[in-house]
């Protein structure tokens, strides 16, 4: 009796570390038990968090109050984080693959995908026991960025990554006097009309507010937009006119002082979605569920900024980021890395299941139809369906920008760029400096 | 006698002399794993050609020459790594050498008898006992743009203008990005420095003082002698070892400045170019984008040559010159005795 009480108390003690929704999802579980650790590496805690609320309590596994995840097999699931701050998570992740120790999972970004992806690090996902046709649902873009040069699928994806220009209502109408998303896409609908917004902004507010927290935010839009990757197929670094058209709106911004000076990720910029500093983000889609939510400063509607922002298109489509899951050569449980991959990128049901309690966009058109046909509206920004605009925006999305080398240079170039910016070189200057500290950084790459 | 048998062979048939070796054995086998082959692999890795590109594909090792050497002394920022460190060590090293030798004047002063030594010796020291990452991390924060606290105090004692400070008016009248601007930087990490060290090199001089004896300075007291000129001719002549040992080690620990530079360090910012150490420029060649072990190790390898070769110089222009000139007066003195 006592062994009895015990039990459910600690069942209630599990359950109460649910998130309490309606009904809770649940799918079937049947990977044999192989009594090792089952590794994740990745560089935060987001998919942590989608395992601990999502995955673990539908297939009936366990989260102890320290975090740890164990299966219904009694598999231990080891998640080890290394932030991506110049580039730490893909120095620790590399000195491990390379060690031969084990990985089964391990997450990858787009900025250097292909790096993994062309590698023989990664598992073709046939291997894993993932076939081509189960991704049918998926964004098409999703699955050439997790293809190597010969056309093998080495990744999947469960989120797509559309960008869209997040505003605040109040403030936009207080110095705007924009009162619906539409009169907003108006004023940033391109990037001559989005400097003149952003003049107008930090005049009528006395400076107080900007309209976008830094120039590294237009730079997450441009990089993706590019005509041409940095790195063609004769290893030349290329620098188009893109580039410097670039250069000059981030001095523009500075010397004007029409950003809040806030750099991406800085602690000035998370909190700036809670206060009245800034007006606008540039975010995709987990930036949204994942960033903007968690820095509001509230859970619903009327606390914090909860509930006062809005969408738009803004001035060119773009995506940011997205996050795509390999299976590592050094795995020991393929089971359960093809387990973990059909239940967030594979299975429509599992996916809109996700796709409604979480608010991020799922790669899976039929899920995301599913919800939109249901009548979606999400209350942080203010009742809005913003899955509309996404799946306007994905089909649009244009990869042939990107290249393994993406990360790395675009870190070198941010530093060039804020040199030319505060007027501590010029641009012919910052150019060659840029170029060759890239040249310093890749020997294998040409810089004409 | 069956009592005596174990003693006699015991007497007789253990080598006690050996068991030196094997109690000494530990430290040997930890320092050819740890130290001599890490050491020899990095000489020999300078002159392989050996990477892993960003591609992950892996190239050599095969044997490069002096390619390696040739290529980091013309391209890239080794020079200028090596500049900065210097300065950085240079500007954090003169004032800690002054203010340290002051402290421990002061300390060791007979005639001062400063009471509470013991508070203030640990209050001075107690900056080294923090991890520089935790105290780099600290100063990150206070020199924040545009809201840290030391922009704010500026703000407040009227250096910049309080009204607009943050964020509004003109580029030229806002908040100073400290950890934008190169001297800047440089100075906060050589201030770091400065401010972690004084206490230890303050502790090794008094050391060093107290290690003079007394009898010189009673009878350089009863001479006549004036307190400076006791610092001066007694002091700072007995004291140059310790100077020497002060320097050398503070110059090896220098050249190696790692962690404070590395996390003063903000993403994208330009004053990179002017606080990147020659230890952050190797892991950086190692580490990030193509991982070029052989570049890598070539400035590791001119890092030692560099601190080596200084050090020798330090040694002969410190230490010797007295020491030789005795030397060869007291041959004299011995040649004249004879003849």
């Amino acid at each position: 009796m006592k062994k009895l009480v015990a039990l459910i108390m600690a069942l209630m003690m599990v359950c109460s570390l649910m998130p309490a929704y309606a009904e809770a999802y649940t799918t079937d579980f049947d990977v044999p038990a192989t009594g090792e650790k089952f590794v994740i590496y990745s560089w935060n805690d987001e998919f942590q968090g989608m395992l601990k609320n999502y995955y673990i309590p539908a297939v009936g596994g366990t989260v102890a109050e320290d975090g740890t995840m164990t299966l219904p097999n009694g598999d231990v699931i080891e998640y080890v984080i290394n932030p991506n701050d110049n580039g730490v998570y893909q120095q620790k992740l590399d000195a491990a693959l390379a060690a031969g120790e084990q990985i089964d999972l391990f997450l990858i970004e787009a900025d250097y995908a292909l790096k993994y992806v062309d590698s023989d690090y990664t598992l073709p996902l046939e291997q894993v026991g993932i076939t081509a046709d189960q991704m049918a649902k998926q964004y098409p873009y999703t699955v050439t960025i997790a293809t190597d040069s010969n056309g093998v699928v080495k990744g999947t994806s469960w989120q797509a990554a559309p960008g869209l220009f997040l505003y605040r209502r109040s403030l936009a109408e207080k110095y705007l006097g924009v009162k619906t998303p539409e009169e907003m896409q108006e004023k940033v609908k391109d990037w001559d009309t989005f400097l003149a917004t952003a003049r107008e902004v930090a005049e009528k507010s006395a400076g107080a507010t900007k309209l976008i927290p830094s120039n590294g935010d237009v730079w997450q839009v441009v990089r993706t937009v590019r005509s041409t990757p940095w790195v063609d197929d004769a290893y030349n670094l290329v620098i188009d006119d893109q580039v410097k058209w670039y250069f000059d709106f981030a001095k523009t911004l500075r010397e004007e002082n029409l950003t809040a000076m806030a750099n991406p990720w800085s602690e000035a910029w998370n909190a700036g979605v809670g206060n009245d500093s800034i007006l606008g983000y540039f975010f995709s889609t987990w930036g949204i569920q994942w960033t903007m939510v968690g820095n509001s400063g509230g859970s619903k509607p009327g606390e914090g900024t909860y509930g006062d922002w809005a969408a738009v298109n803004g001035p060119q489509p773009y995506y940011w980021g997205g996050t795509w899951l390999t299976a590592s050569s050094t795995a020991k449980n393929l089971p359960l890395v093809k387990d973990i991959m059909e239940y967030f990128t594979v299975e429509t049901a599992s996916m809109q299941d996700y796709c409604l309690k979480s608010k991020d966009y799922v790669n899976n058109t039929e899920a995301v139809q599913n919800i939109i046909d249901a009548g979606f509206a999400f209350d942080f920004l203010g009742g809005q369906d913003h899955y509309s605009l996404f799946q306007a925006v994905t089909p649009l999305i244009d990869i042939s920008a990107m290249s393994a080398y993406d990360q790395n240079i675009n870190i070198e170039m941010d530093e060039q760029v804020n040199a030319y910016a505060t007027g501590e070189k010029d641009y012919e200057t910052a150019i060659q400096d840029f170029k060759d500290a890239v040249v310093d950084m890749y020997p294998e790459l040409m810089a004409e | 006698m069956t009592q005596k048998t174990p003693k006699k062979r015991h007497a007789k048939g253990v080598d006690t002399s050996r068991y030196g070796y094997y109690f000494i054995a530990p430290f040997f086998i930890v320092y050819l794993v740890f130290q001599a082959y890490p050491l020899l692999n990095t000489v020999y890795l300078a002159f392989q050609r050996y990477m892993i590109t960003g591609t992950n594909k892996v190239v050599g090792p095969t044997f490069y020459g002096l390619k390696n050497f040739q290529n980091v002394l013309t391209k890239g920022s080794t020079i200028a790594a090596f500049q900065n460190t210097i300065i950085m060590w240079v500007i954090n090293f003169i004032p800690q050498i002054l203010l340290a030798l002051l402290l421990a004047k002061w300390f060791t002063d007979t005639r001062l008898k400063i009471r509470g030594q013991g508070a203030i010796k640990v209050m001075v020291y107690m900056p080294n006992i923090i991890t520089a990452a935790s105290i780099s991390v600290l100063f990150y924060s206070l020199f924040a743009y545009p809201q840290g606290p030391v922009n704010s105090l500026l703000a407040q004692v009227g250096v910049i203008d309080k009204a607009t400070y943050l964020n509004t008016g003109t580029a030229a009248t806002v908040a100073i990005p400290f950890l934008e601007k190169g001297w800047h930087t440089r100075l906060i990490i050589a201030f770091i420095n400065f401010w972690m060290w004084y206490g230890n090199t303050m502790i090794v001089l008094v050391a060093g003082m107290l290690g003079i004896s007394p009898n010189l300075f009673e009878a350089a007291e009863v001479d006549g002698a004036t307190p400076n000129q006791i610092f001066t001719k007694i002091t700072m002549p007995l004291l140059k070892p310790i100077m020497l040992y002060t320097l050398v080690t503070s110059l090896i620990g220098g050249m190696q400045m790692y962690d404070i530079p590395q996390m003063m360090q903000q993403q994208g910012s330009p004053a990179k170019d002017m606080t990147m150490t020659v230890t952050m420029y190797i892991m950086e060649l190692v580490y990030t984008g193509t991982k070029d072990y052989g570049r890598g190790a070539a400035v590791s390898v001119l890092l030692f040559l560099f601190t080596g070769v200084l050090s020798i110089i330090l040694f002969f222009i410190m230490s010797d010159r007295d020491e030789a000139r005795a030397r060869k007066a007291q041959r004299k003195a011995r040649k004249g005795a004879k003849a």
